[in-house]
């Protein structure tokens, strides 16, 4: 059986022309085909896969989506594959001379001689040329945080910012400063700490210290209320719980892993 | 609406209230050709009537090269990584997904006489969160119906369909494009003049050329309606 095969490319500096295979569109048995990263076989596309082709484009994987989508359309429009059809050259001309992020190869040809089965040539072709993830990159902390305060929609209130630095004045004393890593300045006023409870005890013992003082402060001055001081964490390991339950009397811990993180920001935010 | 990927950001100035940066966006720059000699005056004209007007199409600056005027297309495909052109196949899905878009744009495509709309759209059609419908590429409408300018300026004015093919013909809902066409209308004559005088002679275009093209696209703006009506048969979405 002879297989001609595309590969797409995302190419994070184009100018440096290397890239990294992403899908592959494999022409056989008359049949166009399109195997994917992230791509399973009913069609379904999980992008979280697209953390370890693009990372620094986190924010854009959405685009991959487009480009899936796409891929399937073109494999399943039938008369751009005719023999006499010029279109696909002239479609992937077209994407290379743009030199753009995303790429395509030139048409390979290669002759198959293993099984008969197209899906067997597919998965080897997969393998060799795209690779196969058994499962995604795990989504970082950073990541949830900021998808949950997007889909709470609380990145939209008036005076939210990140990083933001108070200062609380201590009679006698040299004033308190705290940086908030998102904070909501406007009224209803919110204060929010990071803490991932992973990692040496050390540090998440000194974070913990740093949010039960920062909030102390912040609610003493008035800055804000107990109900508003918020500790955006993962899920907390068993051993790390005697530190949550010393956060709770200060502060609301919302775990930014569960399904109803958005819907709790919101709820304190009202 | 359209965002546009910044590329660089170069510097931040320290005086003024508002702190701005200096950046850098990506666009493709268009010049006049033997193929298109009046492209960037058209791309600038049509650019400016889509924004009188709201129409889908992206964004788009006068800059000068080492041959005087161009046109610079914002790259609206460059949210970070390059979006595909739309496939024929997708043509269906999204005028179902944009019916108000894409009347937009046959509307303002019929307008302009574009009749080179092919594939120079940019839609996202699988992404919940992102809203995405833009149109680019107009120097062949305008100035540019006709080889000769002055046939164009006729074409325009005469209101001949000039727009033989397009994608969402056959796509849009009578709704929707009647609703642009009354846009288009009642649009003033003297907005219709600013957006086609640039004051003074542009590139090849004279002054008195401008001012032809004015009068055409006003007396077109009016017949706009009769055109639709004349081919509303394979203009409007087929039952």
């Amino acid at each position: 059986m002879i297989v001609e095969y595309r590969l797409l490319q995302y190419r994070e500096h184009p100018e440096r022309q290397e890239g990294r295979n992403f899908a592959l569109l494999a022409r056989a048995g008359g049949q166009t085909h399109v195997r994917a990263i992230g791509m399973k076989r009913n069609g379904f596309i999980d992008l979280n896969y697209y953390r370890a082709v693009a990372p620094r484009q986190i924010q854009e994987h959405w685009v991959f989506g487009e480009w899936l989508q796409w891929l399937q359309d073109l494999a399943a429009w039938d008369s751009a594959w005719s023999s006499e059809s010029p279109l696909v050259d002239t479609l992937f001309a077209s994407l290379a001379a743009q030199e753009r992020q995303i790429v395509v190869t030139a048409p390979r040809t290669e002759e198959w001689s293993g099984s008969h089965d197209v899906e067997v040539m597919l998965d080897n072709l997969e393998d060799r040329l795209i690779g196969t993830m058994t499962k995604p990159p795990e989504k970082p902390f950073s990541e949830w945080i900021e998808e949950t305060l997007t889909t709470s929609e609380l990145v939209y209130r008036k005076g939210f910012s990140r990083e933001v630095e108070v200062s609380f004045d201590l009679p006698g004393a040299k004033p308190f400063i705290t940086t908030f890593p998102y904070a909501i300045t406007e009224e209803p006023r919110m204060g929010f700490k990071t803490i991932a409870f992973h990692g040496a005890k050390k540090d998440i013992q000194q974070k913990v210290n740093d949010a039960l003082l920062s909030f102390q402060r912040a609610v003493e001055s008035g800055f804000l209320v107990k109900e508003r001081c918020i500790v955006l964490t993962q899920t907390i390991p068993e051993v790390n719980e005697i530190y949550a339950a010393e956060l709770e009397e200060l502060a609301q811990l919302v775990n930014v892993t569960n399904k109803d993180a958005p819907d709790r920001l919101r709820t304190l935010a009202a | 609406m359209q965002t546009y990927k910044i590329r660089r950001i170069s510097g931040t100035r320290k005086n003024g209230v508002t702190v701005p940066s200096l950046c850098t966006l990506d666009a493709a720059l268009k010049f006049d050709s033997t193929e298109s000699p009046h492209c960037v005056y058209n791309e600038y004209v049509a650019h400016r009537l889509a924004q009188t007007l709201h129409a889908p199409v992206a964004e788009g600056v006068l800059t000068t090269t080492g041959d005087g005027q161009a046109y610079a297309s914002l790259l609206l495909h460059s949210p970070g990584i390059n979006l595909p052109d739309v496939l024929d196949p997708q043509l269906d899905r999204i005028a179902q997904m944009y019916p108000d878009m894409a009347a937009a744009l046959v509307a303002f495509d019929l307008f302009i006489g574009n009749g080179d709309r092919a594939r120079n759209l940019k839609a996202a059609l699988v992404t919940p969160h992102v809203r995405l419908f833009a149109a680019f590429d107009h120097s062949h409408a305008l100035l540019g119906v006709e080889s000769n300018p002055t046939n164009s300026i006729r074409k325009l004015a005469e209101g001949e369909l000039i727009v033989r093919r397009h994608p969402f013909y056959g796509r849009v809902q009578a709704v929707f494009l009647e609703g642009w066409i009354s846009r288009i209308v009642a649009l003033s004559d003297g907005y219709i003049r600013e957006c086609c005088g640039m004051g003074k002679p542009f590139r090849a275009v004279s002054e008195e050329l401008q001012q032809s093209l004015a009068d055409a696209m006003i007396k077109r703006k009016a017949a706009l309606p009769a055109i639709v009506q004349g081919y509303a048969s394979f203009i409007r979405s087929r039952p």
